[in-house]
């Protein structure tokens, strides 16, 4: 078992790094059966995330970006291969001990928001710690100081109908910060934004993973992003087709024209 | 050292759960309207035909009741007017109800009763035997008589024998007293039963030209009026061969006072001066003047004291001050609305809530069967327009079993909801709909407490149907998985 965890096939950068490794998946697959044709949504996925890093996965359409994010998210679970959040093997959890990985140990952005459309922006916020059973009077403080650090103090009791999307975006993020995750996973959280708000929410994030030592996982189209980013992982065809680290590939988008 | 801890995730109290739930609905107030209103019809209907058929037992059973008071003087002043007829003495002879036995024993010779003992109890055997052979048999056999001229006829000569041939060709049992008792019964017994019955009748006849004679040429429920409950009187009575405590005694003379002061209104409307005063006053034309169309009339403290009046310059007042005449004329009004609630028949006894004809059951069922197609419908619906919603929670740490508590509260709520409202709609309809066809009787006899039951049993039903029809769409909504937050609409 160990020697299958330290060979990393794909991941050229990853054998060579000593930092402690926090989402690791082996031979990870997919597949939908429909009819007589099985689907490869993912046919083999090994790689590594590292604790504390700003990773961005990239992708076209349809190459399994989606399931890869979902599998290291505990969201689903694959057909074959192995998810290790911290050495902890997904699929042995019970669902008991998932909802309490999904809101106490993983954040979640999503690319459409996903805030309860019936709550205030504090009440949003708050959600997570009424499942973690936190007393409501410590989530309200909690909610408040999370909101001053995406900078919607001012707005909390605004409900999702009465913001922009930034702004909701920059809820969505204190929402999932709330019961100080370890993992943060955004998923194109910048795709349904304008630039000002975009680099805003990139702010943030950047300081979540700066000052909080949070790992930032991003699934994205957007090339800001990668600018912030300490590695970028390309997925095509449910294979991860190289990783980069930024350093490399600031040489490559200045040789494509400066496209960021 | 690891980062990552892994435990069991916190499960939610009731009350954490219910808030949630409650913030939720305020948010889709419409689509729970609708909810609502479907379990609002369904109670409704449940609990205005529980309710209306207690209130109408009820009205029925309180109407028939006050109606047994002025019955039962109608069946004293007949007992104390003429004697029993045969017929009727052998059908209580039969019954061997100890307190008629008794008072036939004193109408003619304990010796006499206790003589045909035997013989009575053959009769009522012999009785059975006939009722229970088939209708279509027993017609051919006997006709539809009963048992005493059956035994006075297969008491004539021969008729025995032939009777038993018949009963060979229509290859029936013959009475398990065998042929030779009832020849016996029939022979012998019968002539003697008749003459006790004669005896008993005579007995009577005899009894009640004593009473008549202390009543002095005064009828019957004149003597009754003037009736106190005094031991002579009790002691009279007894002696014409009626056993009456002296608490019955009352009740039956203040029904006659009221009876006698009835007939002198009665007549004194039948006074032509009298009559055409009633006509001009009220335009009731002299034909159609009754105790009921009168009573109709006087309602008032000014009409009563004018009839009296008009009693008075007729010579015929008597008693009946204008206060007196109010108060029968409320009576008779009283007495024409209970007979029309009892409808003429006695009310049975109700055997619980759900005393009801088998056709109004199966509607009940039905109506809430449809109801929980459409409760179970809505949640769907409820469910998944609310799929990213649930998702999304269970990305961040809800339960399965939190997701499903919240949809069967919510569902219970909308049901607590639904059934109040029901309850209110379906019992004031009731409440309505008694009023209208017993008019004040109903209110008077309401049936609180049972109607107290039948408000619980029908909140409890409207809650069962919600939370079960949402059972569905609850698991539905657990067991959703939580990638589908990723999507996009």
């Amino acid at each position: 078992m160990m020697s299958e965890a330290q060979h990393i096939p794909h991941d050229d950068s990853g054998g060579r790094d000593s930092r402690p490794v926090i989402i690791r998946t082996l031979g990870l697959t997919k597949s939908y059966r429909r009819g007589d044709n099985i689907t490869y949504a993912l046919s083999g996925i090994d790689a590594t995330i590292f604790r504390g890093e700003l990773i961005s996965i990239l992708g076209p359409s349809g190459s399994g970006k989606t399931t890869f994010f979902n599998m290291i998210g505990a969201l689903d679970s694959p057909s074959s291969g192995r998810v290790l959040i911290d050495e902890v093997d997904v699929a042995q959890l019970s669902a008991v001990e998932l909802a309490f990985l999904r809101c106490r140990k993983i954040g979640y952005v999503f690319q459409s928001y996903n805030l309860i459309r019936y709550m205030t922006a504090l009440e949003n916020v708050t959600v997570p710690m009424a499942f973690a059973g936190v007393d409501p009077d410590i989530a309200r403080k909690r909610g408040m100081e999370l909101l001053d650090m995406v900078g919607l103090a001012d707005r909390w009791s605004h409900r999702p109908i009465e913001m922009s999307g930034g702004q909701q975006q920059r809820v969505a993020i204190a929402r999932s910060m709330c019961n100080k995750p370890r993992i943060l996973l955004c998923d194109e959280l910048t795709a349904n934004l304008d630039l000002d708000t975009g680099e805003q929410v990139l702010a943030i994030l950047q300081r979540i993973n700066r000052e909080r030592g949070v790992t930032i996982v991003c699934s994205t189209h957007d090339h800001r992003l990668l600018h912030v980013s300490d590695r970028i992982m390309w997925i095509r065809g449910g294979k991860v087709e190289k990783v980069e680290r930024r350093e490399d590939l600031h040489i490559k988008v200045g040789s494509i024209g400066g496209a960021a | 050292m690891k980062q990552i801890q892994i435990a069991d995730q916190v499960r939610l109290g009731p009350a954490r759960c219910l808030s949630l739930t409650v913030s939720g609905m305020m948010y889709r107030l419409f689509r729970s309207a609708i909810t609502v209103a479907i379990l609002t019809l369904a109670v409704t209907f449940l609990a205005h035909i529980l309710s209306y058929s207690l209130i109408e037992h009820e009205t029925r059973l309180s109407a028939y009741r006050h109606l047994t008071d002025s019955r039962q003087l109608g069946q004293w002043i007949t007992q104390l007017t003429s004697a029993q007829t045969l017929d009727t003495i052998e059908r209580h002879l039969l019954t061997g109800d100890p307190a008629t036995m008794a008072r036939y024993e004193r109408m003619s010779s304990p010796e006499d009763v206790a003589g045909l003992r035997d013989a009575m109890e053959q009769t009522r055997r012999f009785q059975t035997y006939l009722e229970q052979l088939p209708d279509a048999t027993r017609i051919v056999l006997v006709g539809s008589q009963s048992v005493w001229p059956v035994l006075r006829e297969l008491g004539r000569p021969g008729r025995l024998a032939k009777w038993e041939r018949d009963l060979r060709d229509l290859r029936l049992p013959p009475p398990d007293m065998g042929i030779g008792e009832l020849t016996l019964l029939a022979e012998r017994d019968m002539p003697r039963m008749d003459a006790l019955a004669k005896r008993i009748q005579q007995g009577q006849q005899q009894a009640l030209e004593q009473l008549h004679q202390t009543m002095g040429g005064r009828t019957v429920v004149q003597w009754l009026a003037g009736a106190s409950d005094s031991p002579e009187n009790l002691a009279t009575l007894r002696a014409a061969g009626f056993d009456l405590t002296g608490e019955q005694l009352a009740t039956i003379s203040a029904s006659a006072v009221r009876r006698k002061q009835l007939e002198q209104l009665a007549a004194a409307m039948q006074i032509p001066g009298v009559a055409g005063a009633i006509t001009r006053r009220t335009d009731i034309a002299p034909t159609r003047q009754t105790l009921a169309s009168i009573s109709d009339w006087l309602t008032s403290k000014d009409r009563a004291g004018w009839l009296s009046e008009r009693l008075d310059q007729a010579k015929v007042r008597g008693e009946l001050t204008g206060e007196r005449l109010l108060a029968l004329a409320h009576s008779v009004r009283m007495e024409g609305k209970w007979t029309a609630a009892t409808a003429d028949t006695q009310p049975r006894p109700r055997q619980g809530l759900f005393d009801l004809p088998r056709r109004t059951r199966w509607m009940i069922v039905l109506s809430f069967l449809v109801c929980a197609a459409g409760v179970t419908n809505a949640m769907f619906m409820s469910v998944t327009e609310r799929f990213a919603e649930i998702a999304t929670m269970k990305c961040l740490g809800a339960l399965d079993e939190f997701l499903m508590l919240m949809f069967l509260m919510e569902s219970a709520l909308q049901g607590a909801v639904g059934g109040a409202m029901g309850i209110l709609l379906g019992m004031g309809l009731a409440a309505g709909r008694g009023t209208i066809s017993f008019g004040m009787l109903a209110l008077d006899a309401m049936p609180w407490t049972d109607l107290m039951w039948c408000a619980a049993l029908s909140l409890l039903a409207g809650m069962m149907l919600a939370v079960l029809s949402a059972v569905g769409p609850a698991w539905m909504a657990a067991r959703l998985a939580p990638m589908e937050a990723m999507r996009i609409d």
